[in-house]
């Protein structure tokens, strides 16, 4: 095709009255089909972190924005957002943010490779499928399964499947959303206020000398634990041969974990900066 | 050319994604879940008859004169179409304009009269404006298509050919969304999850589709 400067003219013609006819048409189109919409929602999901991971308990950043302008959520309830947008959607409400506690979620299984398998599994490589078999391929009926269900379920890339058979949490990124703590089918996985250190790592209910013959680090029952807990009507309690840490009234003082005989009860306070260090180069190597 | 001859040789001959690999970024983005591949499916199926219509439309009485009159002529801004009308110039800028209009509108006017199948489709909606499968359909229903044997189609046609092309990339959709969703409880190599196995099942989709080539003796 020969150059022409007819083809200039036509094309600039054709394609300027096409945009003129299209633009005043849109126009005319956002006017007839406005829809009547409160400003606010877009200005907070505007403001929201937009992962849409569902810990405000709503389907996604934009429902969430709407319940808050409908006054059905608070304005603190995204965890992943924390603080900072806690304050900035309480602004566009004109209400005051309440400060949320920064909780993280934590694994209360140390068994891991430490448990025997009972059965050799090659089913589908998920917890909730191996679980379905008879409670799961280990030894342990209440322990880790360690087939990875929550690692990949987690929306921040928070957790790492560690050579130990467990889940870890670099807890820089976890943003107590509670994604692993739903697909978990053993129920292992709290979220719990990161200002506890303490944690009895066992969910085990089994008797104790059962549970020592399966599994170096489970919980047997001794109350040891509950015996030297200096609060006040203690903050540790052995149910049914399994320790709990109520977390409201743990003061993490550590002298249950210097006192369990299984090494069951662990303590976050000198691990927590060095772990999260080493599980980050882990993951990138 | 017939309406059976066309929806044969779009949806399974001549399969937008499967033999003329089209549309390949959704095809691996969003067939994950087959709610997920269907809703986008039946956007993608909605937006390409519309598109065709209004693509056609433009080829037909704007860039040639094979609707059986030209504006351009009709009203006095040329004295006559050059040889082979505008379509070498005006073709591809003047179809994405179109399309990308109609996405817009299609979106508002949704959003307004059928809020259930907004909420439905919502999030799908604006990436189609962007998916080359739309500009595929229309380039090949008004050029591009086997011309030589089969002579042109007329605005019907062209549209009929929009719906059985989203027809056809829904069919795709859905079965790599079965694929994939069983392939995500396989005992897939570490290396091999996700999508690079979306990848080889993808390949090997293709593959069967190669043999309903020249199925009938039509060659689109």
């Amino acid at each position: 095709m020969e150059f022409d400067f007819n083809y200039v003219t036509v094309a600039a013609l054709v394609l300027g009255s096409l945009a003129v006819l299209f633009g005043v048409g849109l126009a005319i189109a956002s006017r007839v089909f406005h829809l009547e919409q409160d400003p606010r929602i877009e200005q907070i999901e505007e403001n929201l972190p937009g992962a849409n991971c569902g810990a405000c308990g709503f389907g996604g950043c934009s429902a969430y924005a709407q319940a808050v302008v409908a006054g059905k959520a608070g304005p603190s309830e995204c965890t992943p957002g924390g603080m900072d947008v806690a304050r900035v959607v309480a602004d566009i409400m004109g209400l005051t943010a309440e400060a949320k506690e920064r909780r993280v979620a934590v694994v209360l299984c140390n068994g891991g490779n430490k448990v025997a398998n009972r059965v050799d599994y090659h089913g589908v490589p998920d917890c909730r499928a191996a679980a379905l078999m008879q409670d799961g391929q280990k030894a342990c009926h209440w322990g880790c399964l360690g087939l990875g269900t929550c690692v990949r379920s987690c929306p921040f890339d928070a957790m790492v499947l560690g050579e130990d058979g467990l889940p870890h949490i670099i807890e820089e990124r976890c943003t107590a959303c509670g994604s692993c703590a739903e697909v978990c089918p053993k129920q292992i996985i709290k979220i719990l206020p990161v200002k506890n250190m303490v944690h009895a790592f066992c969910r085990s209910h089994d008797k104790g000398g059962e549970t020592r013959k399966i599994c170096p680090v489970g919980c047997i029952g001794c109350k040891k634990c509950e015996q030297v807990c200096p609060v006040e009507g203690k903050a540790i309690h052995v149910n049914e041969f399994l320790a709990e840490v109520d977390v409201q009234k743990c003061i993490s003082c550590g002298k249950c974990v210097a006192a369990c005989p299984m090494s069951t009860i662990g303590n976050f306070r000198l691990s927590r900066r060095k772990k999260v260090a080493k599980l980050k180069g882990q993951e990138t190597a | 050319m017939g309406y059976i001859e066309i929806a044969i040789g779009t949806i399974l001959i001549s399969n937008l994604v499967l033999a003329r690999f089209l549309g390949l970024c959704p095809f691996v983005g969003v067939t994950r879940r087959t709610s997920d591949a269907v809703g986008m499916g039946f956007a993608v199926m909605f937006v390409m008859t519309l598109a065709c219509f209004a693509t056609a439309l433009i080829y037909n009485y704007i860039l040639t004169a094979e609707g059986g009159m030209n504006l351009l002529v009709a009203l006095g801004i040329v004295p006559e179409l050059p040889t082979g009308g505008y379509v070498l110039i005006l073709k591809t800028v003047s179809y994405i304009l179109v399309i990308a209009v109609l996405v817009q509108f299609v979106e508002m006017v949704m959003r307004k009269s059928v809020p259930v199948l907004y909420k439905a489709l919502g999030i799908y909606l604006p990436l189609i404006t962007t998916n080359c499968a739309v500009m595929g359909v229309a380039l090949l229903g008004t050029t591009d298509w086997n011309r030589a044997t089969y002579g042109p189609l007329s605005v019907t046609q062209v549209t009929f050919m929009g719906l059985c092309g989203g027809i056809g990339f829904t069919l795709a959709m859905i079965l790599l969304s079965g694929i994939r969703e069983r392939l995500a409880v396989a005992a897939v190599p570490k290396v091999l999850q996700n999508v690079p196995i979306a990848f080889i099942a993808m390949g090997m989709m293709a593959l069967a589709f190669l043999g309903f080539s020249k199925m009938f003796g039509i060659a689109l």
